[in-house]
């Protein structure tokens, strides 16, 4: 492999830096292995999180509008393309509708760029590392640079909303029926379950006024994955493997929810870095609330005896 | 409760320009309400109805509006391009324009800021403050 | 505040004793709506004092480092709020001018922030939750008149990045414009200065050399130097503390030792 690897501005978002440390991580080192290279830009804020449903809201476009621009100048000083790479879902889905806003209406930015008393020119196109695995490195050219034989593994993909939603303007997947995590799960050869509730809501950030509505939405799609025989769940958002795992934790001492035991949540990078053969000890396993090691170990024993693939 | 000092009409034309949603194109065919994960009660289509009625202090005051989480299915559903979802969140921002927030910052409670992620908090405060 | 020296054009000495130079022009501001001229070459402050205004608040060191004094401002003809120090700016044709002596800010619970265990990131979300209402609009940057990057100290901290909050927010002199200004109503000031505590206490290393210093000084080593000095009368102070021998201005580290070396 050359030692050449494609540079791509990313932004990680306030989450990925702090809860979702190991999302970050896995991905950073996914990366350099598999022939690329995400360069944090310099300086950057919060992204807003949640997109402003309401048009006229042009106030929840600044931070965003900011970081494309701050974005585009990284671009520009390294005359490179500009690409702007990001992980967690809420980010993506909010860095995406505000480029697609712009682009709609230009007379947003223009509005937007007098009051930052900045000049964006709109040049920034938002991928999300799913994405760019998919149309830039390819999924089949992924599968071969697995490492580790990870069959033992039943996953299933959760999507969750702001990856796919609204269609029109992220244009990645089908909302409904998506296929990107499930493509994604057989190319580093796991056994991928379908079940209905991947497209299926969390609870999101109702955690901050209704905590019981999440455990209660959170619970349903883990019972569905259990039932269909899956067993972990793998998620591209720090909030829905928040939501998910933390649910699960609390749950463990309460009658109330009965069903599903111990099913760990990971982020599609955690599962790459293992499928590569990297060292996944800085992806921080031990922050889940459910243990994801037990049900790795298969895989991670395995390691030591990699796939005679290359030979 | 009186929120608004305006006609229902007029109410409903500010949510409308708000939102750039035209509330007349619902013909209530409920895929929204179907599909809301969030299980809202009133509904996003008795909502839409409320509004069509002219009864806006009546969707502007009920509960269920708080308890949408802006996945969008409802949005993405829709055969007519309406989005309940903005809808929703045009009536919350009324709502909070005039009245108190719903999430009191400082009464959250340390263990909450301190084990929540980050884009979980700035989310609800967008949407509840 | 005589009720003459509101007229126009009226020249008073009153307040911080103004000295206007000799053949200086006179320009046309705004204080608080009225009219006025006053010379150019003055500051703000020094323009509103010329005119009759005395200043218990909002105004401190006039040496453009204490904060008291930031003050807001507009150019007549120009939508744009413009913001510096009142003791460092020097005044413009067409400026309108006021002084507001107060902001109330929002300050959390400091008490025990320096002994807490709490990890920096968590401390920091809980003591100001509101930061995570920053709708990253860079009001708060563009207002600062240190020319910090305000925006970017609070998003530091929002993505528990303490250290490089505390590091960035540094030059802050706690004016505390950005505060008046910011639309998610955060104290960005105070929330700065709660991250460089915490850092200061968690992140930075403790300098060895201090921590000797401290420990002679509760050791008693400069008591008798003080009691010495206590006895002394106010002549004699005065008299020695003129008399002082001074480094000289820009000697570098070590290369400058006072003559009398017996209190060192």
């Amino acid at each position: 492999m050359s030692k050449n690897l494609t540079h791509v501005p990313y932004y990680p978002g306030c989450s990925l830096k702090t809860k979702a440390l190991g999302y970050e991580r896995s991905a950073m080192d996914c990366a350099k292995a598999i022939g690329f290279e995400m360069h944090e830009i310099a300086t950057w804020n919060c992204c807003g999180a949640s997109f402003p449903l309401t048009k006229d809201n042009l106030m929840g476009l600044a931070a965003p509008a900011n970081i494309l621009l701050e974005a585009e100048q990284h671009c520009q000083e390294r005359e490179i393309d500009a690409n702007l790479i990001t992980l967690c879902s809420f980010c993506y889905n909010t860095l995406k509708r505000t480029d697609f806003a712009f682009r709609e209406e230009p007379k947003k930015l223009e509005t937007l760029n007098a009051f930052l008393k900045r000049q964006y020119q709109g040049s920034i196109k938002v991928v999300h590392y799913l994405e760019y695995l998919r149309d830039v490195i390819g999924f089949d050219n992924l599968a071969k640079m697995v490492k580790r034989d990870m069959s033992s593994l039943r996953v299933a993909p959760y999507y969750g909303c702001l990856l796919l939603k609204p269609q029109k303007e992220m244009a990645l997947d089908d909302p409904e029926e998506p296929v990107i995590l499930h493509d994604f799960l057989e190319a580093i050869g796991c056994q991928v379950v379908d079940f209905p509730g991947q497209v299926d809501c969390c609870g999101s950030y109702l955690i901050m006024r209704d905590p019981e509505k999440v455990l209660e939405l959170s619970h349903n799609i883990l019972q569905e994955a259990n039932d269909y025989g899956a067993d972990a769940l793998v998620t591209a958002c720090p909030l829905c493997q928040s939501n998910l795992d933390q649910s699960e934790g609390e749950r463990r001492g309460s009658d109330h929810y009965i069903g599903v035991q111990g099913m760990p949540i990971f982020y599609f990078t955690q599962l790459l870095a293992v499928a590569l053969g990297l060292d996944t000890e800085p992806h921080q396993f031990e922050r889940h609330c459910i243990d994801p090691t037990s049900i790795l170990s298969a895989c991670l024993e395995d390691g030591a005896k990699p796939i005679e693939a290359k030979k | 409760m009186q929120i608004l000092m305006k006609s229902n009409q007029s109410a409903l034309k500010e949510l409308e320009l708000a939102t750039g949603e035209i509330v007349s194109d619902c013909y209530q065919c409920g895929k929204c309400t179907a599909g809301c994960p969030a299980s809202m009660d009133p509904s996003p289509s008795v909502l839409i109805h409320y509004l069509k009625l002219g009864l806006f202090e009546k969707a502007v005051n009920s509960e269920s509006i708080w308890s949408c989480m802006g996945c969008l299915t409802c949005s993405e559903r829709c055969p007519k391009n309406v989005s309940p979802a903005a809808i929703v969140e045009g009536l919350k921002r009324l709502h909070l324009n005039r009245m108190k927030p719903r999430v009191i910052l400082h009464a959250l409670g340390q263990e909450f800021l301190a084990n929540s992620t980050q884009q979980a908090v700035v989310s609800g405060f967008r949407k509840f403050v | 505040m005589p009720n003459e020296n509101k007229q126009i054009n009226h020249v008073a000495m009153v307040g911080d004793r103004t000295i206007p130079p000799k053949d200086a022009r006179f320009i046309e501001i705004y204080i608080m709506g009225q009219r006025y001229k006053v010379p150019e070459t003055l500051t703000i402050l020094k323009a509103m004092e010329y005119v009759g205004y005395q200043f218990k608040r909002s105004c401190g060191c006039r040496g453009g480092i204490c904060g008291a004094c930031g003050t807001f401002y507009r150019i007549l003809g120009d939508h744009s709020i413009y913001t510096g120090l009142a003791c460092q700016t020097v005044v413009e044709p067409g400026m309108i001018l006021a002084q507001s002596p107060f902001f109330p800010p929002n300050r959390a619970d400091h008490i025990g922030i320096l002994d807490s265990k709490m990890p920096p990131d968590e401390h920091i979300a809980t003591l100001y939750p509101e930061i995570f209402r920053c709708v990253g609009c860079g009001t708060c940057t563009r207002t600062c008149p240190m020319g910090i990057d305000v925006m970017n100290y609070i998003a530091l901290f929002k993505r528990g990045d303490v250290l490089g909050g505390a590091k960035e927010s540094f030059d802050c002199i706690m004016c505390g414009l950005c505060v008046v200004r910011c639309p998610a109503n955060i104290t960005q000031m105070k929330v700065g200065l709660a991250g460089r505590r915490i850092a200061a206490a968690q992140l930075i290393p403790r300098s060895e050399v201090t921590k000797k210093r401290a420990e002679q000084v509760r050791a008693g080593r400069y008591e008798t130097m003080l009691a010495e000095l206590g006895q002394m009368d106010r002549e004699k102070l005065k008299e020695i503390y003129t008399s002082r021998e001074r480094e000289p201005n820009l000697s570098g580290p070590g290369e400058w030792m006072p003559k009398d070396q017996s209190h060192l």
